[in-house]
C-alpha cells in the first residue's frame, strides 16, 4: 500500500492510494495521510485508480478523513474507483458519504 | 547539617550558661546578706550570753566594787566581741563612794583593757532617757546603736540588763557595749572583695547597708548616712515607689530579693532580717553584675566552642590533606591503571596504612595487566569469530526458502519449512524449488559447527540447485553433490542429506537418502518412508547412492527433519526422541492439517517437552503436504494464523488462491477477501485478550453447490452475528464504527453461523458456487 499527497496548485490536493488499503496496512496508512490535514479550505481529491481493495478498517480511514476535512472546509472527492471497490462502497453506503469525480 | 547542629548547641549552651550563672551570681550576693545576719546574730548572742551569764557573779559580789570592776575587766577580755562593758548603780547604792556610782572596761585600740570608775565624768546618766527605759523594762534588750562619745567613739549597742540585790530589788544596770566597727569594716571588706572579684571595670558596683527597725542606717558605705537618715526617707525622696514599698517591706521585718529601677539603673536587692536585732542587712547589686559573668562566661564557652570547632576542622582538615595527599597521588594513578593504563607508575608513599594499600595495588596491576592482556587477545579472537559466525549465518539464513506459501499460486502443493538456529552457526539447511511440474526438495545437515560446516552446507546447497536443474534422478544429484562436498572437504566433515523428487501430477516420490533422518509420511497411514542406509556425503567421492521411490496419495504430507528436532532435550537430558515425534503425526495426521499449522503444532510439541528451554543444536523442520490435483467436489483447504493482523497479507494470499481454484470472477474474489478478512480481523482484534498469543484457523471445503468458510478460535466467546446490524444509509456523523464488518460478510456471502463448540467459536460462512461459475 502507498499513500501519495500531490499538491496540484494553491486550491488542490491529490491522495493517491496504491495497492490494498487491508487492515494490516491501514493504521501505517492513517499516519502517512494525516499531513492532509493541514490543508484548509481546499479541494481534496483521492485518486483510488490504483486502489485494489479495502477493507472495512479502509473505509474507516476514509470516513475519518472526510470529517477531518469537513472541518478544515475542504471539498472531498473520490476519483476514478475500481469495479471491485465501488461494489463494497455500494454495500456499505458510502457511495452516499462521498461525493465522487 | 553539622554547623546547624552546632549552632543550636551553641545557642543552648549560650543560653543555660548565661542563666545558671545569674542565678549564682544571686546566690553569692544572697549569701552575703545572709552571712551578714548570721554574724551579727552571733556577735550578738555571744555578748548577750556573757551578759547573762555574768549577772549572778555580779549580784553576789555587789558588796566589793573592787571586785567588781575586776570582773567586768574579766569579761571584755573573754569576749572578743565586748568591746566595753559597765554597771550602772541606783542611786546612793555605794554611799561611801557618791552619789552616782559606774564603773566600766573598754578594750583600747590595741587591745589592751582598762578599767575606771566613771561617778564623776558621766554624772547624769541616771536621768537619760535610755537608762530610765531600760531600767523600767522587764527584761533587758538591745539599745539602739548610738554613738559611744564617753569611750569607745564608735558606733555602738548595748546590752542592758538588771541585776539585783540579795532582796531580789532592782539595783542597777549591767550593759555590755558592741561596737559595731568590726560590723562596718567586714561590710566594707565584704563590699571590696566583691567589687575586686566580681565588679571590676562596672561604672555601678554593688554596696551593702544595714538599718535598724527604724530605718536609720546603722553600716553604710557613705559614713554620712549613720545614724543621720532613715532608708524610708531616701525611698520617698527618689520619689520611686517601688523603693519606697521596699523599705515599708525591710521595716516590717521581711527578708527576701527584688528587682528595682532606679534612676535607669536596673539593681538587683538582697535583704534580710535579723531577727536577734532587729536590723535589716541589704545589698544592691547592678543587673549588669548579675548578668555580666553569666554573659561573659557564656560568650567565653561560646568562642572556646567555636574556636574548638574551628580548630579540629582546620587541623583534621590539614591532617587529612597531608596525610591523603599521598592517597590522593594513588587515585589518581589507579584511576590512570582503570582506564587502562596498566604501566602506570604507582607513587611511592610514607603512611604505612597506605603503603599497604599501594602494595596490594601494586598486585592488582600487575595481575590486572596480564589478565587484560589475555581478555584482549581472547576478545580479538572472538570478536573475529563472532564476526565470521555473524557472516556466516546470514549467508545461509539467505540461502533458506523464506516466503510461505512458497507456491501461492499452485493448489497441489503445500509447504512450509522452519529453521531454529542454536547460537552458533548451524549446518543445517532444506530447499525447494518446482521444475516441470516436479517439486525437487532437500533437507540435510552438516555434522560440525561453524564457519566451516556452513560453507560445506553452501557448495552442498547449490549444488543441489545446479545438479537439479540437469537431472531429475535423485541418485545423480546426490552423487553430484557428494562429489562437489568431497572435493571441498578438506577437514572431513560430513553431510546427511535426505533429497526427493516429487512429481505433482503423478504423486510418484523418488528420493535418495545420504544417511539422514526418515523423513515421516503424514496422512492416512502414517509411517516412516523407508530409507536406504547410504553413507553421508563429503567421505566417499565415488560412492554409489541408492535411489528409492514410492507413490503418495493426495492429502499426504510429506515431513523432513534433522536430528536437532529428534534429539532436543529437556534439562534432565532427556531426548525427546524420533517415537514421540512419530506419534504425534500419527496424532496430528487425523486433523489433515496444512503444512504450517502441521510444523507448527509438532514443534509445539517438542517444545512443551523440553519445557521450553533453548537448544543446542539448529533444528529444520519441513512439511511438504502434497493436494495433488484439486477436484472441487472435495476441495479442501486450511490455514492457520496468529492473532496479528500482519497476517493479513498471508491470508490474502491462501483466500487468492482458493478463489484461482474456484474460478471466482474479479468481483466475487474481492468480495470473498473481503468477507473472510472482516471475519477474521474480528477475530484477532476480539477474540483474545490484548497482548495474548492466540490462534485462527481457517477450514475451507468446497462441495458441489457451496465452499464453505470455518473460523476457529479458542478465544473468549463471541458470537458477530449478534453485532448490530448498521443502517447504511445514515450519514457518516449518525454512523457508529462498528458493525461494518458483519454488514459486509453478511452482504457478500450467502449464509453466516455461529456456534461455541468445544471451548472453540466456530463462525461458518458459506457462498453458493453456482450462483457465480
Amino acid at each position: 500500500m502507498e499513500a501519495t499527497i500531490r499538491k496540484d496548485d494553491e486550491r488542490k490536493v491529490t491522495l493517491i492510494l496504491d495497492g490494498r488499503l487491508d487492515t494490516a496496512v491501514t493504521p501505517q496508512t492513517e499516519k502517512e495521510v494525516e499531513s492532509l490535514y493541514a490543508y484548509e479550505g481546499y479541494e481534496i481529491v483521492i485518486d483510488c485508480s490504483r486502489l485494489e481493495y479495502i477493507s472495512s478498517s479502509g473505509l474507516r480511514m476514509l470516513m475519518a478523513i472526510n470529517q477531518r476535512c469537513c472541518d478544515n472546509h475542504c471539498d472531498l472527492y473520490i476519483k476514478s474507483l475500481s469495479e471491485e471497490v465501488y461494489d463494497v462502497f455500494q454495500t456499505t453506503g458510502f457511495v452516499n458519504l462521498f461525493k465522487f469525480k | 547539617m553539622l554547623i546547624g547542629m552546632s549552632a543550636v548547641i551553641m545557642v543552648i549552651v549560650y543560653l543555660v550558661t548565661k542563666e545558671s550563672m545569674a542565678r549564682e551570681a544571686e546566690s553569692r550576693y544572697q549569701g552575703v546578706v545572709l552571712h551578714a545576719n548570721e554574724k551579727i546574730r552571733g556577735v550578738l548572742s555571744d555578748v548577750y550570753v556573757a551578759a547573762i551569764n555574768n549577772i549572778s557573779d555580779v549580784e553576789r559580789n555587789l558588796d566589793d566594787p573592787d571586785m567588781l570592776q575586776e570582773h567586768l575587766e574579766r569579761m571584755v577580755k573573754q569576749n572578743m566581741y565586748m568591746s566595753s562593758c559597765r554597771l550602772i548603780f541606783e542611786p546612793d547604792f555605794y554611799p561611801q563612794l557618791g552619789h552616782n556610782y559606774e564603773i566600766y572596761a573598754w578594750r583600747d585600740s590595741s587591745g589592751a583593757v582598762h578599767g575606771k570608775q566613771m561617778n564623776e565624768s558621766h554624772p547624769d546618766y541616771l536621768v537619760h532617757p535610755w537608762y530610765e527605759d531600760a531600767f523600767n523594762a522587764p527584761e533587758g534588750d538591745w539599745t539602739p546603736p548610738y554613738f559611744d562619745r564617753a569611750a569607745s567613739h564608735q558606733l555602738t549597742t548595748t546590752y542592758l540588763t538588771h541585776f539585783h540585790d540579795k532582796k531580789g530589788r532592782k539595783v542597777g544596770l549591767l550593759g555590755a557595749d558592741v561596737s559595731l566597727e568590726w560590723l562596718r569594716l567586714r561590710h566594707k571588706r565584704v563590699d571590696e572583695e566583691n567589687h575586686e572579684r566580681y565588679e571590676k571595670g562596672f561604672s555601678a558596683q554593688s554596696y551593702s547597708f544595714i538599718i535598724d527597725s527604724d530605718g536609720t542606717y546603722l553600716i553604710h558605705p557613705d559614713g554620712q548616712h549613720v545614724l543621720k537618715m532613715k532608708l524610708q526617707d531616701v525611698a520617698e525622696q527618689s520619689g520611686n515607689e517601688q523603693l519606697r514599698l521596699l523599705a515599708h517591706k525591710m521595716i516590717h521585718k521581711e527578708s527576701g530579693t527584688a528587682q528595682i529601677d532606679n534612676n535607669g539603673v536596673s539593681s538587683w536587692i538582697f535583704y534580710s532580717y535579723v531577727k536577734y536585732a532587729d536590723w535589716t542587712v541589704v545589698v544592691v547589686v547592678p543587673d549588669d553584675i548579675i548578668y555580666h559573668h553569666g554573659n561573659v562566661l557564656a560568650t567565653m564557652i561560646l568562642a572556646v566552642f567555636f574556636v574548638g570547632l574551628s580548630l579540629t576542622y582546620v587541623l583534621s582538615n590539614r591532617f587529612l590533606v597531608s596525610n591523603l595527599k599521598p592517597l590522593t597521588r594513588l587515585v589518581l594513578a589507579v584511576n590512570q591503571i582503570s582506564k587502562g593504563n596498566f604501566n602506570v607508575q604507582l607513587p611511592e608513599v610514607k603512611s604505612l596504612e597506605i603503603d599497604a594499600l599501594r602494595t596490594s595495588f601494586l598486585g592488582l596491576q600487575s595481575s590486572l595487566a596480564s589478565y587484560v592482556g589475555e581478555l584482549e587477545e581472547a576478545t580479538a579472537k572472538r570478536v573475529a569469530m563472532e564476526q565470521e559466525l555473524k557472516i556466516a549465518s546470514d549467508i545461509q539464513m539467505r540461502m533458506l526458502p523464506k516466503t510461505y506459501p512458497p507456491f501461492p499460486e499452485r493448489t497441489d502443493i503445500d509447504i512450509y519449512g522452519e529453521v531454529v538456529t542454536a547460537k552458533e552457526v548451524g549446518g543445517d539447511l532444506f530447499d525447494f524449488f518446482i521444475r516441470d511440474e516436479k517439486l525437487f526438495f532437500s533437507i540435510g545437515d552438516v555434522a560440525g559447527k561453524g564457519v566451516p560446516a556452513s560453507l560445506v552446507m553452501a557448495v552442498a546447497r547449490s549444488m543441489f540447485r545446479s545438479a537439479s536443474m540437469i537431472n531429475t534422478s535423485p541418485k545423480l544429484i546426490v552423487e553430484s553433490i557428494n562429489r562437489s562436498v568431497c572435493q571441498s572437504n578438506d577437514s572431513f566433515m560430513f553431510v546427511t542429506l535426505f533429497m526427493g523428487v516429487l512429481d505433482l501430477t503423478t504423486g510418484k516420490l523418488q528420493y535418495a537418502n545420504a544417511g539422514h533422518e526418515p523423513p515421516v509420511l503424514v496422512g492416512s497411514h502414517t509411517r516412516f518412508l523407508r530409507v536406504d542406509n547410504n553413507i553421508p556425503l563429503g567421505l566417499r567421492p565415488e560412492w554409489e547412492y541408492s535411489e528409492q521411490e514410492t507413490v503418495i496419495m493426495p492429502g499426504t504430507t510429506l515431513f523432513l527433519y534433522t536430528d536437532g528436532f529428534t534429539e532436543a532435550e529437556t534439562s534432565d537430558l532427556k531426548p525427546y526422541g524420533r517415537e514421540r515425534m512419530f506419534k504425534e503425526a500419527i496424532r496430528l495426521a487425523a486433523k489433515r492439517l496444512d503444512s504450517r499449522t502441521f510444523v507448527k503444532d509438532i514443534r509445539q510439541t517438542e517444545r512443551k517437552f523440553v519445557d521450553f528451554i533453548p537448544q543446542k543444536d539448529d533444528i529444520s523442520l519441513l512439511a511438504i503436504k502434497f493436494r495433488g490435483n484439486v477436484d472441487p467436489k472435495l476441495y479442501y483447504r486450511s490455514i492457520l494464523l496468529n492473532n496479528d493482523v500482519q497476517e493479513i497479507p498471508v491470508l490474502a494470499v491462501f483466500i487468492d488462491g482458493i478463489c484461482t481454484d474456484m474460478n471466482f470472477d474479479k468481483k466475487t474474489r474481492s468480495r470473498v477477501h473481503l468477507a473472510i478478512e472482516e471475519a477474521v480481523v474480528n477475530v484477532m482484534n476480539y477474540a483474545y485478550p490484548k497482548n495474548v498469543r492466540g490462534h485462527v484457523y481457517l477450514d475451507v471445503t468446497a462441495q458441489e453447490d457451496t465452499i464453505s468458510f470455518v473460523l476457529r478460535d479458542r478465544g473468549v466467546p463471541f458470537d458477530p452475528t449478534k453485532t448490530a446490524e448498521v443502517n447504511v444509509d445514515d450519514y457518516v456523523e449518525k454512523r457508529s464504527i462498528g458493525g461494518l464488518g458483519i454488514h459486509l460478510i453478511r452482504q457478500f456471502m450467502d449464509g453466516v453461523s455461529y456456534e461455541r463448540k468445544n471451548d472453540q467459536n466456530v463462525f461458518t460462512m458459506t457462498k453458493k458456487l453456482n450462483n457465480i461459475i
